[in-house]
Order: structure tokens, then sequence, then C-alpha cells
């Protein structure tokens, strides 16, 4: 199996874990506020335009992974959420807070814990190698127009 | 709604998207270009979303507002120990207990007095021993896993106190304040003391 074929299905599955993410909080925009509000990180008004705009955001960026469109930007993107999910959970279980991780729907309701932590750092993981690759193929694709 | 405004959002992205498909295999596009773009997309996306959609917050304000009363108790400030320890110094606050009879019996912050969660008005209001709505009152619970203390805050703004604070959930922030009340006792007697 060539690298960029790698590269093709980890895209893939990045973005529709982000797609999958997307849905199961668009489908219940209360709910997903619930869960950002039951972090206990952020006010009544910044966790109201978290909850409007991560799902959107995740959908975005799914959209754009699972399509090949912009795809460095849409990686790194992808990164960016990983990180501030990673972050997010990694506080809220240092301050010891028990309430439902918003997690991926297709893992169903589940508390924030270690597990859900070490999910979400796999799949920072997973988006910094899709990141990385995906810089390498820009690199290699920018010198070949140069070469040419 | 999710499906339509996804398939939506996949055709806006894929719209958006072609011309610099075009333009990144003629020649290179700026990253920072395609970022501005996700957001630009994230924009429109959670715009139409919550307009359009019945569930969107735009349409369906109630749904927020009954979030917020929910969680009013979580949403209330969460104090570190030297903003508790200002508070309680310089605005005459309340110190809280919000834990069980048992835990507040074997070892209290100093100067805390215990407030049960879930016990009928009248009984509460008995415990905290004030009738000054606009008081502060600082609440604390045990570290880690007590969400008792916003329970009881949830209760109290029911009652119509207005001033409330949580205290930092950790067992080193309790105890910390509790070192910093005794130190302030024991200066104050050292300077009546001849």
């Amino acid at each position: 199996m060539t690298v960029s074929r790698i590269v093709i299905m980890l895209r893939i599955a990045i973005g529709l874990i982000f797609l999958v993410a997307a849905i199961g909080k668009l489908n219940d925009p209360a709910k997903f506020l619930s869960a950002v509000y039951g972090y206990e990180l952020v006010g009544p008004t910044t966790g109201l335009l978290t909850a409007i705009t991560l799902p959107a955001l995740e959908a975005v960026i799914g959209a754009l992974l699972v399509t090949g469109t912009w795809r460095f930007s849409a990686s790194l993107a992808a990164t960016t959420l990983a990180v501030l999910f990673v972050v997010a959970q990694a506080m809220a279980i240092s301050n010891g807070v028990r309430a439902d991780c918003g997690c991926v729907a297709l893992f169903g309701p589940s508390a924030l814990s270690q597990a859900t932590l070490g999910r979400a750092v796999l799949l920072l993981s997973v988006c910094v190698s899709l990141v990385l690759l995906e810089w390498r193929a820009e690199l290699n694709a920018s010198s070949g127009r140069s070469a040419a | 709604m999710p499906p339509e405004f996804l398939t939506a959002l996949v055709i806006a992205t894929l719209v958006a998207g072609d011309p610099v498909i075009k333009r990144t295999s003629a020649g290179g596009s700026s990253w920072r270009f395609q970022i501005a773009g996700v957001l630009v997309l994230t924009a429109l996306a959670a715009g139409s979303i919550h307009l359009a959609s019945p569930e969107g917050f735009a349409r369906n304000q109630s749904a927020f507002a009954r979030m917020q009363r929910v969680h009013r108790g979580a949403l209330l400030p969460r104090l570190t120990t030297s903003q508790a320890f200002e508070l309680l110094r310089d605005r005459d606050g309340l110190l809280v207990d919000a834990r069980t009879h048992d835990s507040y019996e074997s070892w209290h912050v100093k100067d805390a007095i215990r407030v049960a969660a879930g016990v009928p008005q009248f009984i509460r209001l008995d415990m905290l021993k004030t009738t000054d709505r606009s008081r502060p009152i600082l609440i604390y619970c045990d570290s880690g896993s007590c969400s008792v203390d916003q329970l009881l805050a949830t209760e109290l703004l029911d009652d119509g106190f207005t001033n409330l604070y949580l205290l930092h959930r950790t067992t080193a922030s309790i105890n910390a304040l509790d070192v910093l009340l005794r130190q302030r006792d024991a200066a104050t007697r050292a300077r009546e003391e001849p």
C-alpha cells in the first residue's frame, strides 16, 4: 500500500469521525449546549457561542477532509480542534468535573474519564500524523511545480 | 434536519472549494486563504443551521433558556483560594459547607457553616442563619466528584439569594483556604494581645 493511499484513508476516516460528531451535536443543539456547560470551563455566552460554532466547524472540516478539498488546511484545522478537545477534557478531569463528555455520538453517551481523554489523544495523534503527511505532499507538489 | 443541512454543507464546500482546487493545480494557493475559507464556511453553516432549523437556537430560544436554567448552579463563578479569602475578608462573605453532616463533623474549613442540599426551604434558611439575600455566599464541596455545591447553589438561587460563588473544587483549594483563615485569626489575636 502506497503512502498516498494511507493518507487518503486516514483523511477520510478522520473526516467521517468529524461528520458523525457534528451530526450528533446538530441533532440536539440544546443537549450539546448542556454538555458544554457541563465542562464548567466557560460562561453562558462563550458556552452558547461554542455550542453554535463547534458543530458547524466539525461538519465543515469533516466535509473538506472527506471530499479532499483544501487538504492541508482542513487537516490543520482538524488538529487544532483535536488539541482543544484534549485540553478541555484534561482541564475538566483535573477540576474533578463529572459530566457527559459530549464526544462522538457513535460511542454513545459517556462520562468524562481517562478513557475519553485517551480517545481524544488518539484522535489528536492521528490528526498530527495526517498534517505531517499532507505537509510533505504539499512540499513535494510545490517542488514539482518549481522544477517544472 | 441534519441530513439536509449536511448535504447542503457538502455541496457548498465543493462549490466553494472548486475554484481553489483549480487554482492549486494551476500554481498553488495560500493555506491562509484556505483557513479563512474554513472559517467563512463555518460561519455560514452555523448561521444557516441556527436560523433555519427548528432546533436552532435562533428559533428555539426556550431550549437555550432551559439549559441556562438547568446549569445555573454550574455557571456561577468558581473562585480560587485567594479570591475566596478576599471575598470572606473584605465583603463579609458567608462560608457554606455543602457536604454531608458526617464529613462536616469530622473536619471543615474554619468558620464554615453547614447547609444541606435537598432539604425543605425552611430548614435550609434556618441552617443558613442569614436573611440578607444580597450577602456574598461562598459554597464549597469535597474535591473531585462532589457536585452538591452546585445543587445547593441552584436551590439558594431559587430562594432569592443573588450573590453566590463556588470554591474551586480541589482538596488543595479547600485546605489552603482553611490555612489562610486560621493565619488571619492568629494574626488578629497576636495584634490584640498586649
